[in-house]
C-alpha cells in the first residue's frame, strides 16, 4: 500500500485512486478459503489505514464461484461502497480492459505481447 | 417530489392553511411531476459496463413499465444472463431478487447504486434546478458584464501545464507565435466558461491539455466564481473574475479557499490537537472522503493511523532488505510466490489512475505456512505496511525469523 500511496499521490488525479488488476487464473477457490484470515487482515488494514485508495478493481480469470464469493464472503470483509468497485472478469482480460474503457487498445498491445502481464511472471523494474 | 418538498422545513410554522397547501399543487402544475409511483425495473449487463434495463429488452412488447411484481418475475424467468430486480418508489431502488448465470451481479448493483439511482434523484431535482436557472438568469442580468480573457495553455513536460492569460485575442496569438516546438490550445474565457478558439504546435499534447482544462482549470474557475458570488467578500458577483487563470505563483495572496481547502485546514488543526502530524493534502482529502467530510472523525482516524505507523515501525519495513528471511528455503518459497512479479505498476489508465497489477497465481498461503513462512512475512510482499499488522494477526508463525543483519 505504501507503493500504491506513492503512485496515487504522484498521479494526475489522486482523488480517483488506482486501478487494481488482480490476476487469479489457476487460483483455486480452496486456496482462497483456506487463507481467509490472511485476506481479512489485508482488508482490515487497508480500510483502516489506507482509505479511499481504490478506484476500481478488476479480478481477471475469476472462477465460476467468484460471484458467490463476492456475494457471501467479500461483503463481510469490505464495505458495500468498495464492493461496488470490484468487477469480476471471466473472459479475455485484454478485451475487458479495452471494453471497460480502462486502457486503450494500444496500451494493452504494449502490455501483452511481451509477456509483461498475462503471459509470464517476469519481474519488472518497479516491483513492490 | 415538488420544489417545496425539497426546501428546509420552518420550525413552528403551520402549513395547514388551505391556501398554502395549494402551493405544492401549483408548482406541480407548473413544473410537472407527481407523487411516489411504484414500479419494477430489471437490470442486466450485456458486456462490460453495458447495463441494460428491461425496457430496452422488451421494446415493442408492451412491457416497458412493470407495475406488478408477478409480471416482473415472469419476465426474468425468460432471461438467461445475470439480472437484478428492483422495486422503485419515489426514486429509491430496493433490491427484490437477483439471479441468472454469470458474474455480473456486483457490477449491476454498483451501477444502480452509483449511477441509475443518482440519475433519478437528479431528475427529481430538475424542478428545483429550473427555479435556480431562473434566479441565475436574474443574477446575470443584474450583475456587471464579465471581463473576457484569452488563455493559452501549453504542456512543458508530462502533466506540467502552463496557462498564460491575455486581455485580447491579438496578444494571445502573438504569444502563440513566439512558442517554439510545443503544443498549445487557445481558449476564450468568459464567466468561468472555457471555449476553445484554436490549437496548434508540434507534438501530441493537445488531448492532455484539453483534459487538464476540462477537469481542472475550468472547474476551479467555476468554483472561484461561485465562492466570490456567495461570500460577497469581493464586493460583487463577477469582480476579479480572471484571477483564477493566473499561475499559482502569481495568484493573489487573498485568493479565496475552496470548501475542501477549508476542511483540510480544519483537519490539520484537529490532528495537531490530537498530537498527530498534519496529513498531506492528498492524504487528508482521502480521510475526509472516507468519513463523508466529518472533520472530527477524519482527524481521529488519521491520528490512530499515525500512531499505528509509529508503533509498528512502518518506515523500517520500507528499508531495502528489511523483509528478507533468514531461512533460505522459506525465502525461496516466498520469492517464488510473492517476488517482485507479484505487484507491478504498469501504466496509467484513461482516467489518469495508476494501474497496479497483482499476480496471485503462485500465492498459496497454507503451503507457504507449511514451509516455514509466516503470515507476517507474506503480507508485506503485497503491502509493506501489513507486515507489522500481522504481529496481531491470526496466523503468527515464529519459525521463519527475519535475519538480524537485514
Amino acid at each position: 500500500m505504501e507503493v500504491v500511496v506513492q503512485e496515487v499521490d504522484s498521479s494526475a488525479c489522486p482523488s480517483r485512486g488506482h486501478l487494481a488488476v488482480y490476476e487469479v487464473r489457476e487460483f483455486e477457490p480452496l486456496r482462497f478459503f483456506s487463507a481467509i484470515p490472511f485476506w481479512t487482515e489485508v482488508a482490515r488494514v487497508s480500510k483502516a489505514h489506507y482509505p479511499q485508495l481504490l478506484g476500481a478493481c478488476l479480478v481477471m480469470g475469476a472462477p465460476a464461484i467468484g460471484a458467490w464469493v463476492v456475494d457471501h464472503v467479500l461483503t463481510k470483509l469490505i464495505d458495500r461502497q468498495s464492493m461496488g468497485k470490484v468487477h469480476l472478469v471471466a473472459s479475455d482480460p485484454a478485451k475487458a480492459l479495452v471494453d471497460g474503457r480502462y486502457l486503450t487498445a494500444e496500451q494493452v498491445q504494449q502490455l501483452t505481447p511481451y509477456g509483461k502481464v498475462w503471459a509470464s511472471t517476469t519481474p519488472r523494474e518497479k516491483g513492490g | 417530489m415538488t420544489v417545496l418538498d425539497q426546501m428546509p422545513s420552518i420550525p413552528n410554522a403551520s402549513f395547514t392553511v388551505p391556501a398554502v397547501s395549494l402551493v405544492p399543487d401549483l408548482f406541480k402544475s407548473l413544473f410537472g411531476g407527481g407523487g411516489p409511483h411504484q414500479r419494477y425495473v430489471i437490470i442486466t449487463e450485456k458486456g462490460i459496463h453495458n447495463f441494460v434495463t428491461h425496457e430496452h429488452v422488451a421494446r415493442g412488447t408492451g412491457l416497458s413499465e412493470l407495475s406488478d411484481e408477478g409480471e416482473a418475475r415472469g419476465f426474468v424467468a425468460r432471461l438467461r444472463c445475470n439480472w437484478v430486480l428492483y422495486r422503485v418508489e419515489g426514486g429509491v431502488y430496493t433490491e427484490i431478487d437477483a439471479g441468472g448465470i454469470g458474474l455480473a451481479r456486483p457490477s449491476i448493483r454498483w451501477y444502480v447504486e452509483n449511477e441509475l439511482a443518482t440519475k433519478e434523484a437528479t431528475e427529481g431535482r430538475t424542478q428545483l434546478a429550473l427555479l435556480r436557472g431562473v434566479l441565475d438568469q436574474l443574477f446575470r442580468i443584474l450583475s456587471p458584464p464579465v471581463p473576457e480573457s484569452y488563455v493559452v495553455v501549453t504542456e512543458n513536460g508530462i502533466h506540467n501545464f502552463e496557462p498564460s492569460t491575455h486581455t485580447d485575442e491579438g496578444k494571445a496569438r502573438e504569444y502563440v507565435a513566439s512558442l517554439v516546438l510545443c503544443n498549445w490550445v487557445l481558449y476564450r474565457v468568459e464567466g468561468g466558461v472555457y471555449t476553445e478558439v484554436d490549437a496548434g504546435g508540434i507534438g501530441l499534447a493537445r488531448p492532455s491539455i484539453r483534459w487538464y482544462v476540462e477537469n481542472e482549470l475550468a472547474p476551479a474557475a467555476r468554483n472561484a466564481l461561485r465562492f466570490k458570488g456567495v461570500s460577497g467578500e469581493s464586493g460583487g458577483l463577477w469582480r476579479n473574475a480572471s484571477w483564477f487563470v493566473t499561475t499559482p505563483d502569481t495568484a493573489p495572496e487573498d485568493s479565496p479557499r475552496t470548501p475542501e481547502e477549508q476542511s483540510l485546514e480544519k483537519l490539520c488543526g484537529a490532528c495537531a490537537q490530537l498530537g498527530a502530524q498534519p496529513p498531506s493534502a492528498h492524504s487528508g482529502a482521502r480521510y475526509l472522503k472516507e468519513h463523508q467530510g466529518d472533520v472530527a472523525k477524519a482527524a481521529v482516524a488519521f491520528a490512530a493511523s499515525s500512531r499505528w505507523r509509529e508503533e509498528e515501525g512502518i518506515h523500517e519495513l520500507l528499508r531495502p532488505g528489511a523483509l528478507k528471511l533468514a531461512d533460505p528455503t522459506a525465502e525461496a518459497a516466498l520469492e517464488h510466490a510473492m517476488g517482485p512479479h507479484a505487484m507491478q505498476v504498469l501504466c496509467h489508465d484513461l482516467e489518469g489512475r495508476p494501474v497496479i497489477f497483482y499476480d496471485l497465481r503462485a500465492l498459496d498461503v497454507p503451503k507457504l505456512l507449511a514451509k516455514g513462512v509466516s503470515q507476517r512475512d507474506i503480507e508485506p510482499k503485497m503491502d509493506p505496511a501489513l507486515h507489522a499488522s500481522a504481529h496481531h494477526g491470526a496466523h503468527p508463525s515464529p519459525q521463519a525469523s527475519r535475519s538480524a543483519t537485514s
